[in-house]
């Protein structure tokens, strides 16, 4: 549009450009295209410069604005266009201006500076003041009808901002759910190395019921999970964290996988119309095996040296949230160096492709990749390989390359309970941590392990078995046969037993007791 | 007595009955058996060529009786399970395989240059032990070798679940262990410890003691 004296323009002319500005204004829903919309739609048609500043408020990521009130806190400049003219032309201090905006509702006419007009605009929305819009130019005040449409842009233009505004807080609100519910432990455990990623089902909804959870366990055991919440959005991420919760304390309790699907399942029909589907892998580093239960979800590839990648087949179940499925265990040996990879359909069912043929390609895009290749590679790459980026579903993928702990590391003995257990196994405690070159540790190391064979031979009636591991920390453990858990109480002085535990408790990193089907397991870390 | 040679005996029959169930799975779930190939290289290096050893509860000969039919010696093995003989026979052709119990070994077998006990001993209850380790000492020749493996644990003849069937098992300490072998008339010459993952859950992994011993040349 061409530039005529204000006064010449007729209603038609005024309408016509009302329509341009407003529409590129309002064509983005980012905060910042739309203050670049309101400049260009004002320069040069209305003036030689215009400028946006916004509230700190506003830009910042996780700030919510007042509800109602003045402009408060800082403002930035986001935008400008135009020449500010010549020498000694000065666009007032943004202080300066955020105070002339503070209390007035409408256009604010500047004092004329070297022969330059100005008008400030307030970008308001239903009482909050977003920032303001200033413009000068050289060509004479502005009159009432230019500010009239002025002020109508800058209506428009905080409308815009404020819905970039509360867009882009869903967005980081859901951002910050979704990495918060998948957040997992750090990668450096001992004998397993893992990768993971989640991308949701397209950039408008963020968030989906995809998960991935990995959890470490006593004995240097790592969970590996994958679940699938049906539907999508924020009602399937809500109902997937709370099956993630209830996962992550079903498999604290160190129960037999298809006993935390059991129970998982048992949850999930509690609450009407949660679907999932769900893989469990429990990684034992020291026996080299996976001991997996699925409940409807596609099945994990196993890489195992020296062979071709495989589906495992696991029985598939049903999803959780069903009843009355019988889920099953089943035991996977895996090679030190195997590489796993756990994933939900996203990554392999698409239009193009069923499930099956998804599935197939995996397993040659995993033989493809260089053995060598660092894991986080790996992942980006199958991601490639699979096309993820034409998705239509949330993907989530986990793959753990599983080193083993080598058997040099574990010893374990198998004791009758007798009065003189707790002085073998001091002795068997001795002479490993010397073998392996702890010395310093074998004192408290065989302290703490006779306490817990004392208290293990009290009511153990078949065979207790102590073991210890040396991995990234100095693990033992006792099992035995008695099905009560010891407490941390506070024995009284004449009290003769009791103490073990206290001691336990005082002198070790980490401790813990585990209920497992053939008893109980106390152990702890130095 | 009789009664304790009837017990005695259900006792063989049960622990028989348990290996002739396990069969070939006892090499899948150990396939990797350094440390006994380790000891029987140290028999290899002290014998010479066409040495009788005999390997008691030789199992399915694999890898102890081929190895050292392997290196050229004559061997005679002894298994309490029928399967686990069917098996070494077919592993290793050619050798003497006898059903025999460790406490049933005596003068017809001969007299040997070495014996080897590989996990042998763990099967029999304590109170047998030192028999069968006498019974050792007398088939060998003065100065014969014997070497022993051992599962470092501290039980007596207590049932666990071995491969999924139920098995009785012995072990000692490791100084206990070298005592029980000396009194038996062994001079014990080396030790050896290792600890080994068997490649099943089934089977919880082990700290394995080996010994090195010799008959005394002059009683």
């Amino acid at each position: 549009m061409t530039r005529a004296p204000a006064d010449v323009r007729s209603t038609r002319e005024w309408l016509a450009y009302l329509a341009g500005a407003t529409e590129s204004i309002g064509s983005s829903l980012d905060l910042e295209q739309a203050a670049v919309g309101l400049t260009a739609a004002v320069v040069p048609y209305l003036a030689d410069h215009a400028a946006v500043y916004l509230s700190d408020y506003l830009l910042r990521e996780t700030d919510l604005l007042p509800e109602r009130g003045r402009l408060i806190g800082g403002v930035q400049l986001v935008a400008t266009a135009g020449e500010t003219g010549g020498p000694g032309v000065t666009v007032p201090s943004a202080g300066w201006l955020a105070l002339a905006a503070r209390d007035s509702a409408g256009p604010v006419v500047l004092p004329e500076t070297d022969s330059r007009a100005g008008a400030l605009f307030p970008l308001r929305v239903r009482g909050v003041i977003l920032g303001f819009a200033v413009w000068t130019r050289l060509a004479g005040s502005f009159q009432e009808t230019e500010l009239l449409v002025g002020g109508q842009l800058a209506a428009q233009a905080a409308l815009s901002m404020h819905d970039a505004y509360l867009y882009r807080r869903e967005a980081v609100t859901v951002d910050v759910l979704q990495r918060d519910m998948l957040a997992v432990e750090p990668s450096d455990l001992p004998g397993i190395e893992i990768a993971h990623r989640y991308l949701p089902g397209s950039p408008a909804a963020r968030v989906g019921g995809d998960w991935f959870d990995t959890i470490r366990l006593r004995g240097a055991r790592v969970a590996l999970i994958v679940g699938d919440v049906t539907g999508h959005g924020i009602r399937s991420a809500a109902a997937m964290g709370r099956l993630r919760t209830a996962m992550r304390t079903l498999v604290a309790l160190d129960l037999p996988p298809a006993e935390v699907l059991h129970n998982l399942d048992a949850i999930a029909l509690s609450e009407e119309g949660t679907i999932a589907t769900c893989l469990y892998c429990l990684y034992d580093p020291v026996a080299g095996q996976c001991s997996i239960a699925n409940a409807g979800h596609i099945p994990p590839v196993l890489h195992a040296p020296g062979e071709l990648p495989r589906l495992l087949e696991i029985p598939a179940g049903g999803p959780i949230g069903v009843g009355g499925i019988d889920f099953q265990t089943v035991d996977v040996t895996t090679p030190d160096g195997s590489l796993i990879v756990l994933c939900t359909d996203g990554l392999v069912e698409n239009r193009d492709r069923d499930l099956g043929q998804g599935l197939t390609e995996l397993c040659q895009a995993i033989g493809k990749q260089p053995a060598s290749q660092g894991l986080e590679q790996r992942c980006d790459g199958l991601l490639d390989a699979l096309g993820a980026s034409y998705r239509m579903d949330d993907v989530a993928l986990l793959a753990a390359r599983l080193s083993g702990i080598p058997a040099e590391r574990v010893a374990n003995w198998i004791m009758s309970p007798s009065a003189r257990s707790p002085r073998i196994v001091r002795r068997l405690v001795r002479d490993m941590l010397e073998k392996w070159e702890l010395a310093e540790s074998a004192e408290t190391a065989e302290l703490l392990a006779s306490e817990l064979v004392t208290n293990a031979i009290r009511y153990a009636s078949r065979p207790i078995s102590v073991r210890l591991m040396l991995a990234d920390s100095l693990l033992c453990e006792v099992h035995d046969d008695d099905h009560h858990l010891p407490v941390l109480g506070n024995p009284c002085p004449t009290e003769e037993s009791g103490r073990g535990i206290q001691l336990v408790s005082r002198l070790a990193r980490r401790w813990g007791v585990s209920r497992i089907p053939t008893g109980k397991v106390v152990w702890f870390e130095l | 007595m009789e009664w304790q040679a009837e017990t005695s005996s259900a006792h063989q029959r049960a622990q028989a009955a348990a290996f002739d169930n396990i069969g070939q799975r006892y090499d899948q779930a150990f396939p990797h058996k350094e440390g006994q190939v380790a000891a029987g290289e140290w028999l290899i290096g002290r014998l010479a060529r066409g040495a009788r050893v005999l390997d008691a509860g030789c199992g399915t000969g694999v890898p102890t009786a081929r190895q050292l039919q392997e290196a050229g010696f004559s061997v005679t093995g002894i298994d309490i399970s029928e399967v686990m003989l069917t098996l070494a026979r077919q592993n290793v052709p050619g050798i003497d395989l006898r059903q025999l119990n460790l406490t049933e070994i005596g003068p017809e077998l001969g007299r040997f240059d070495a014996a080897v006990a590989f996990f042998s001993l763990l099967m029999l209850p304590r109170g047998d032990i030192p028999a069968a380790l006498a019974r050792l000492r007398d088939v060998l020749v003065p100065g014969g070798l014997l070497t022993v493996g051992m599962v470092e644990a501290d039980v007596d003849d207590v049932p666990i679940d071995f491969l999924g069937k139920p098995v009785r098992v012995t072990g000692y300490p490791r100084d206990e262990l070298a005592g029980v072998v000396e009194t038996a008339g062994f001079e014990v010459l080396e030790t050896g410890d290792l600890s080994y993952a068997p490649v099943s859950t089934q089977v919880p992994p082990e700290v394995q003691l080996f010994l090195y011993c010799r008959r005394p040349a002059s009683p």
